[in-house]
């Protein structure tokens, strides 16, 4: 097969920039990376094939500087552009100005783009298109309109920024007495966020469940989808573990929400990989149109393990122009896939992010076990991007073995020099509601004391930790256990030999 | 040898001994012994009551993180805390104390035999009991301590010979 394109800039760091090096591998395209100051030494710029520095760690000034992006790519001779997530995958205008550069977009069409960007414009949208949207108000923006509009929708509701996501410039009002302070809060917000202070209401489903579908259209017409993931273990509105297929959804609901995410696509006139978000009413099984994320998403890699379907791969593919040889009834739901996200942060004070170094990193290995990971042993994880450091994803015949195959991959995972949210997904995991499926976008924040108790101090642990801190320093430099400094030091013991020696 | 670690925010005092290749600590009166069978880079296997178990670790300066049994942990070593000023065979005569504390009780006298592991005195401090234990065999040089005496940290509290 000849590659799509001969070469590939990725506009974007940590494991998703990995993840796509790995697919232009795959497909033969050179890759070109781009790095900040503070990512000189990052697993990302080394994965690729070549790398260009666009600017100092602030993300203003490089991976959110169009002008320097587009200059590497010049620099380099790519002829294609991959947003990856977050940073300017959903900016329309750089993907203007990508196509205005003549080079190859990897994503939707830029009107497309803006179209699910705007919350309100999307409602209405979608309305047209008879895909349900959750009951609420995106009409003109006036504090009358709106106080008559929240008493016709009821409490509790939503006021939502129209302009942008990821819950900046929400608040949850729960009587008609707090609208008003609500209104004027969250405009402050979504206009020092979006720039767009214009607001939505929409009726708050506190027991809802967030579950999405994949979306993937080729340039010729065909659209289709890749079924859903379950997404609701959530931390304030930041997904924590996710899983295919969902604990909820019957044959039924699948293929009605299916049909509606495809419906909701073709109404922009999407192509390339998308997600459409739906809130589910577990009680009555009413679904709603959330939003569109117009890019690939953190947790693509079940979606690709349950359908066998090399998602990122295929961008490329589309954005290059070639057709999908699949058609819906081609893709199956073939067992079960969990993803989840580990994160450098602390749990036992409020999640907060870790900075430091990788000193001593342990993954788990095995059939169906991949680690999208974005940092490796040594590498320093700061203050300036997202703590993510990795993905740990599973994939196993059915919902249980699945469940345990992550329990015992997790416990094999250790990021030895940082505080990790991993003991926390252990016992996210373990939970009986968890464990049963029913669980739904409040589960995580309402159950939060029981799920980050601190683990007691088990006196084997200090024996251990007793026996490394008696380590001979020439051991810890370079491992080398073969030195005899001491013949009483537990690391002498004439009858040791190393791992791996033999 | 003592030692004090910190693990969120308690502090865990304790005094280890070596019986051959077997090593012993001993915290708030628990008792644990085991020894290194396998070692390999940022890795042992530990036998505790014949089990081995695999506990991958890290350490910077007085900061050790170690893996056990599926779950992480992050201690830090105190400062001041190794009594007998490093390695149970260096030869230390000065045994000190490793933090502020009453003087419960004294268990030796000048002159005395001891061997390696015994426990010469009885500090309480922060509610918990840390046992000053002989780092070798030898004898009692001099006891600095009386019981119910105040010590401060890195008072000397026995002197070896």
């Amino acid at each position: 097969m000849n590659p799509p394109f001969p070469s590939l800039l990725i506009a974007n760091r940590g494991e998703i920039a990995v993840r796509i090096a790995r697919a232009c591998r795959e497909l033969g395209i050179r890759s070109i990376g781009v790095y900040s100051e503070a990512d000189a030494g990052a697993l990302h710029v080394r994965t690729a094939d070549q790398a260009v520095k666009i600017g100092p760690a602030e993300a203003s000034k490089s991976y959110l500087n169009i002008e320097r992006i587009l200059a590497a790519a010049k620099q380099t001779g790519a002829m294609a552009v991959h947003p990856g997530y977050g940073f300017l995958a959903e900016n329309a205008d750089f993907a203007e100005a990508v196509i205005a550069a003549g080079l190859v977009w990897v994503g939707p069409p830029p009107a497309a783009m803006r179209a699910m960007g705007d919350k309100a414009g999307a409602r209405a949208l979608m309305e047209q298109a008879s895909v349900p949207v959750v009951p609420g108000y995106q009409g003109k923006d006036d504090a009358n309109l709106l106080e008559k509009a929240a008493a016709k929708i009821g409490f509790p509701l939503l006021v939502k920024a129209a302009g942008g996501g990821g819950g900046m410039g929400q608040r949850v009002v729960n009587a008609a007495g707090e609208l008003g302070e609500a209104i004027e809060s969250a405009r402050r917000e979504a206009q020092s966020a979006f720039g767009d202070g214009r607001l939505i209401l929409e009726k708050y489903l506190p027991n809802a469940r967030h579950i999405e579908f994949q979306v993937l259209g080729d340039q010729h017409g065909n659209l289709l989808h890749l079924f859903e993931r379950e997404c609701s273990l959530q931390r304030r509105r930041q997904k924590i573990v996710e899983e295919t297929p969902s604990p909820l959804l019957d044959g039924k609901l699948r293929t009605e929400m299916g049909a509606a995410s495809v419906a909701a696509a073709s109404a922009v006139g999407y192509t390339n990989a998308g997600t459409v978000e739906f809130l589910v009413n577990p009680s009555t099984r009413e679904f709603y149109f959330l939003e569109m994320n117009t890019r690939i998403q953190v947790e693509h890699p079940i979606t690709e393990m349950v359908c066998g379907i090399d998602l990122v791969q295929w961008q490329l593919r589309i954005a290059a122009g070639e057709k999908l040889p699949f058609a819906q009834k081609d893709i199956k739901q073939n067992g079960h896939a969990i993803e989840c996200r580990i994160y450098a942060e602390d749990p036992g004070s409020g999640f907060l992010p870790q900075a430091g170094r990788v000193l001593k990193l342990h993954l788990p290995q095995g059939e169906g076990v991949r680690v999208d990971a974005g940092v490796e042993e040594g590498s320093e994880v700061g203050v300036h991007y997202d703590p993510l450091l990795a993905k740990l994803i599973v994939h196993a015949d059915d919902r249980a073995a699945a469940l345990t195959k992550m329990q015992a991959s997790l416990r094999e995972t250790a990021y030895l020099g940082l505080t990790t949210n991993i003991d926390f997904l252990q016992d996210l995991l373990a939970h009986p509601r968890v464990q049963s499926g029913d669980y739904d976008t409040r589960f995580v924040e309402s159950n939060m004391d029981e799920l980050t108790r601190d683990d007691e101090l088990l006196i084997e642990v200090l024996l251990a930790a007793a026996l490394v801190d008696m380590q001979p320093a020439s051991m810890l430099a370079n491992g080398d256990g073969n030195q005899i400094p001491d013949p009483h030091s537990p690391w002498a013991n004439p009858n040791n030999f190393r791992i791996g020696d033999n | 040898m003592m030692s004090v670690f910190a693990y969120r925010g308690q502090s865990f005092a304790i005094g280890m001994s070596q019986t051959g290749s077997e090593y012993s600590v001993e915290v708030e009166g628990k008792l644990v012994s085991g020894r290194i069978i396998k070692t390999a880079q940022n890795q042992m296997h530990l036998e505790i009551k014949g089990i081995q178990q695999r506990v991958i670790w890290a350490k910077q300066g007085r900061k050790i993180w170690l893996h056990f049994d599926g779950r992480s942990y992050y201690v830090e070593k105190q400062a001041g805390s190794a009594v007998a000023g490093g390695s149970a065979t260096s030869g230390e005569r000065t045994l000190r104390a490793p933090m502020p504390g009453q003087v419960r009780q004294v268990l030796v006298q000048d002159g005395q035999v001891i061997t390696a592991g015994e426990t010469l005195v009885l500090l309480e401090a922060m509610k918990m009991e840390i046992r000053i234990q002989a780092p070798r065999q030898g004898k009692v040089a001099r006891v600095a301590v009386k019981q119910g005496q105040s010590v401060e940290k890195e008072q000397t509290l026995v002197e070896l010979e």
